[in-house]
């Protein structure tokens, strides 16, 4: 009987806990260590800090899940692994540090909302919001509150929204939320009493940190950027790209831009996302030495079976560069997944600014393509227990991922940006085009199906999540 | 190139928009078939077998699956039984260097 231990109860952990419960729960150990004793479903928080959905329905409990799915739940935070003796401790919530041992661990922590890095960022100790958690994201919907107080008294408020480091990524979270703005004062009449600022460290608009999607075919080629571009037109929306935040003071953030110039933007509310980095875990040796630098890059994410350390140009021609079985090349029964993997590098091009500044938008590996590493993952601990090997590989260059950025939730008049990538990580060996991306599987279109789509993903994957009947049938 | 009248015309059009919200499930189907590989990959495992503290020379092989511990493996027409199996080096990509150290079998 082998243990299974993940850390993380995020898409990528709580997918893969679902397979391994369902496939092995009642054989072997199957074993969940999460902070939080619920699932958070992220691509909902947005209608969350616009005030449009309340935050419980955007989480699921986990416990009457797992105990359902044969997996035992842990509920702390996990701080110290011991690759060489194969155990996590945890620190359990209202409780002491406890022991759990494994046969194989499964890192899907999740990111760490890097707001140092920036300072003077984020609603703890910074002057700036985020949607990246449910806490947040609800003091996000009161500050917005208290902005449409003032506009209705008659105020003018400069709301500036998008990203909030240099090196930051989830473009697209940002996006939804400031159309959702949007649509939001025009429903309330107070659109005209709104300056929207969109911020953010892309290297063109509609980036979106994946180097932009193109779509169609001839003269009728359209990418992202002419899209957002016209919705930013038809929006009265102003736009400040290829600009990283350096720090963040009580009404302005101050930026360097590509060219390496300095200046500042003032605003009255923002959102900008953080950067994200590796969860802060310890790494531990059998004679209490750190051997983080066996398992963990200089941003916390976890090693795997990638190519590190090519430059772009020779990353974008090597699409096996990118991990394939996800697998920790010195402890061979650590596997990551989610954001908690480290890319071999960015998918938009990277850029140094003058001043020695990275600016690069990292590489986007939420959501679907999350839950997708998750379930890959775990079929092949499966396989691993039961055949001795692993049987399923699928790279970032090969996988199928979905993004539906909603500008408004309405069923009848709402509207979302769907976004279709085949792959997900551009393949210019397999697909001689200008984005290296299948012209079928690759789509990007703007209309009410998306608003359709949206509402049906949430509906459909909160009973996925929940492990209820026909969960395996839909996709991650 | 900018989003025409015309286009915007399509966005609104709710019937139109039930075609396109059917297209996109069937692309999203399409796409997640077309990205889930078959179980086909197979890791090749290349085995160093050694004797321990005996006289039987080194051999090396290619095998599909990893040898495990108590098994039997014939080597120059000798029975011999692994004891212990580490890596010789990290896995990567599809290929593991491991190590079987055997005895020989008793029975």
């Amino acid at each position: 009987m082998a243990t299974v231990a993940i850390i993380g109860a995020g898409f990528a952990g709580h997918t893969a806990a679902l397979y391994l419960g369902h496939r092995l729960g009642r054989d072997h150990h199957i074993v969940m260590i999460s902070k939080n004793d619920y699932f958070l479903y992220l691509p909902s928080l947005v209608w969350v800090g616009v005030g449009h959905m309340p935050p419980e329905k955007v989480r699921v409990p986990l416990k009457p899940v797992y105990d359902r799915m044969h997996v035992h739940f842990v509920q702390g935070t996990a701080r110290e692994v011991h690759p060489d003796e194969n155990y996590v401790l945890v620190e359990k919530a209202g409780g002491g540090p406890v022991r759990v041992n494994y046969d194989y661990l499964l890192v899907a922590t999740g990111p760490k909302l890097n707001f140092e890095g920036t300072p003077g960022l984020g609603p703890q100790h910074g002057h700036t919001l985020s949607i990246c958690c449910l806490n947040h994201a609800i003091q996000c919907r009161d500050a917005y509150g208290q902005c449409i107080e003032r506009m209705k008294r008659g105020e003018r408020v400069r709301m500036v929204i998008g990203v909030g480091h240099p090196r930051s990524t989830c473009q697209g979270a940002a996006f939804e939320y400031i159309t959702n703005v949007h649509k939001d004062l025009v429903k309330l009449g107070l659109r005209d009493r709104a300056e929207l600022m969109w911020f953010s460290n892309e290297p063109a608009i509609g980036d979106f940190g994946v180097g932009g999607v193109y779509t169609g075919s001839g003269s009728r080629v359209r990418s992202s950027e002419d899209f957002t571009t016209s919705i930013f037109r038809e929006f009265d929306i102003k736009w400040q790209v290829r600009k990283g935040a350096r720090h963040v003071v009580a009404d302005r953030v101050c930026w360097e831009d590509y060219e390496g110039n300095f200046g500042e933007t003032e605003y009255d509310f923002a959102m900008l996302i953080p950067q994200f980095i590796g969860s802060p875990l310890k790494y531990i040796g059998r004679n209490g030495e750190d051997v983080s630098s066996k398992l963990v890059n200089q941003d916390g994410f976890v090693i795997v079976d990638g190519f590190y350390g090519l430059p772009y140009e020779r990353l974008v021609y090597t699409p096996e560069a990118w991990p394939a079985t996800y697998q920790n090349p010195n402890y061979r029964n650590i596997f990551a997944a989610g954001i908690a993997f480290a890319a071999p590098g960015s998918i938009s091009v990277p850029h140094i600014t003058r001043n020695g500044t990275n600016m690069t938008a990292s590489a986007p590996r939420t959501g679907m393509v999350s839950g997708t590493i998750g379930r890959l993952v775990a079929k092949n601990i499966i396989s691993l227990l039961e055949q001795g090997r692993m049987t399923h590989q699928e790279r970032m260059t090969e996988m199928f991922s979905a993004c539906i950025a909603s500008m408004s939730g309405s069923l009848w008049d709402g509207s979302a940006v769907s976004i279709t990538l085949f792959p997900t990580v551009p393949n210019f060996l397999r697909y001689r085009n200008r984005c290296g991306r299948d012209p079928f599987g690759t789509r990007i279109e703007i209309g009410l199906a998306g608003a359709w789509m949206k509402r049906m993903i949430h509906t459909t994957m909160l009973w996925k999540v929940q492990g209820n009947l026909g969960w395996r049938i839909i996709p991650e | 190139m900018e989003i025409t009248k015309w286009e915007r015309f399509w966005m609104s059009f709710r019937l139109y928009q039930l075609w396109c919200f059917l297209v996109l499930n069937l692309r999203i189907l399409w796409g997640v078939s077309h990205s889930k590989r078959p179980p086909r990959f197979v890791i090749e495992y290349r085995v160093s077998y050694l004797e321990a503290g005996g006289s039987y020379p080194c051999t090396i092989a290619n095998a599909d699956r990893p040898p495990q511990v108590g098994h039997r493996v014939i080597l120059g027409g000798n029975r011999f039984e692994i004891i212990e199996v580490s890596p010789l080096r990290p896995p990567r990509g599809t290929f593991c260097f491991l190590q079987a150290l055997c005895k020989e079998a008793e029975d």
